[in-house]
């Protein structure tokens, strides 16, 4: 860190934009997961926590590259049948800012584990959250707590139909939702 | 008779109103990037980062060069924000205070000259997430870099 910057020189800091977007933004990245995702980035930038972010935003948004359990553009795009009808099926960036603007609030699928309006639903003590309060309770505590985001995806019920999978990840709850996204779905594992 | 004229009036009033209340909703204008609300931190940091590079010019408010607080009001200026134009002003007037720990992508952050007898904001960059921030110094760069 630059300390000429950030040590002395550093005064302060003011929001311009709103906060309701940019938190959306950064709950839909998982540095962890993207680095777990992609194993061309792991050979190419390794575990350079900016490096990789900077990689999402520049490039990664645009292939279509999944930045956490939540956010699946590609699934986005076939899930939403009329986001997909006026923006194209492989326009990414779309998307994007599509799920930003109005996917989170309106509760869609976004990712084969995570529907908002599901989740929300699900729960009872989530049932009067809105969209970012849902998706932020499922990136803060719900996948951590082995909660279900959607119909199609139950990581306790993943863990127990897969002893191969129990005996790798024990009881790290997020990493049979990873697992599931990486490996399980094209494996043909079920996630129900 | 009577009534039969009140009654027309109250029709006529009536259809006035209708026609005023469609007319704005016609001529409403359709709201696309109306607010501050319409700008994600994707959008400004890819902005952000078409300037890399670009000399460093005191004064300067465009892409031909930018001094710091230019390049700020400049980067926000394209997504339909205005800043002030010096950093100082910027620090003052726009948008609200938030703590360092609190930082999240699209911030501006300020920066104060070391000599202690002026110890004021001098310097504005743009927070690009994981401590790194775009801003213009010698020229457009990233810090830490």
């Amino acid at each position: 860190m630059n300390q000429s910057y950030w040590g002395d020189r550093y005064y302060g800091a003011k929001r311009i934009l709103s906060s309701a977007i940019t938190s959306i933004e950064i709950l839909m990245f998982d540095l962890d997961y993207y680095y777990y995702r992609y194993d061309d980035l792991k050979t190419a930038i390794g575990p350079n926590d900016y490096a990789l972010f900077d990689h999402w935003l520049t490039l990664g948004i645009k292939e279509g590259r999944t930045p956490s359990a939540v956010f699946d553009p590609v699934y986005y795009m076939s899930a939403n049948a009329d986001v997909r009808n006026i923006y194209g099926s492989k326009n990414w960036v779309a998307a994007y800012q599509h799920f930003v603007f109005s996917g989170v609030n309106e509760g869609r699928a976004s990712s084969p584990v995570y529907n908002g309006l599901y989740y929300k639903n699900y729960y009872t003590d989530l049932n009067k959250f809105t969209g970012l309060q849902a998706l932020n309770h499922y990136v803060k505590s719900g996948i951590y707590e082995g909660r279900r985001g959607s119909s199609t995806f139950d990581p306790l019920i993943y863990k127990s139909n897969y002893s191969d999978l129990s005996s790798t990840y024990g009881n790290d709850n997020k990493m049979y939702t990873y697992h599931y996204l990486k490996h399980g779905r094209s494996e043909g594992r079920i996630g129900i | 008779m009577e009534t039969m004229k009140r009654f027309k009036r109250v029709l006529s009033c009536m259809l006035s109103l209708f026609l005023v209340y469609s007319t704005l909703i016609l001529i409403r204008p359709i709201e696309v990037n109306a607010s501050v609300n319409d700008t994600s931190g994707y959008e400004l940091i890819t902005e952000a980062k078409k300037h890399l590079g670009t000399q460093y010019v005191y004064g300067g408010q465009s892409p031909g060069g930018f001094d710091c607080s230019g390049f700020t009001m400049y980067v926000f200026s394209t997504q339909g924000i205005a800043l002030n134009r010096t950093a100082s002003t910027q620090y003052s007037n726009n948008g609200y205070n938030v703590s360092r720990n609190d930082l999240t992508i699209g911030d501006l952050i300020f920066f104060s000259r070391t000599d202690s007898n002026d110890p004021g904001v001098s310097h504005v960059g743009i927070y690009i997430g994981y401590n790194h921030f775009i801003h213009s110094g010698n020229m457009v760069y990233r810090s830490p870099h």
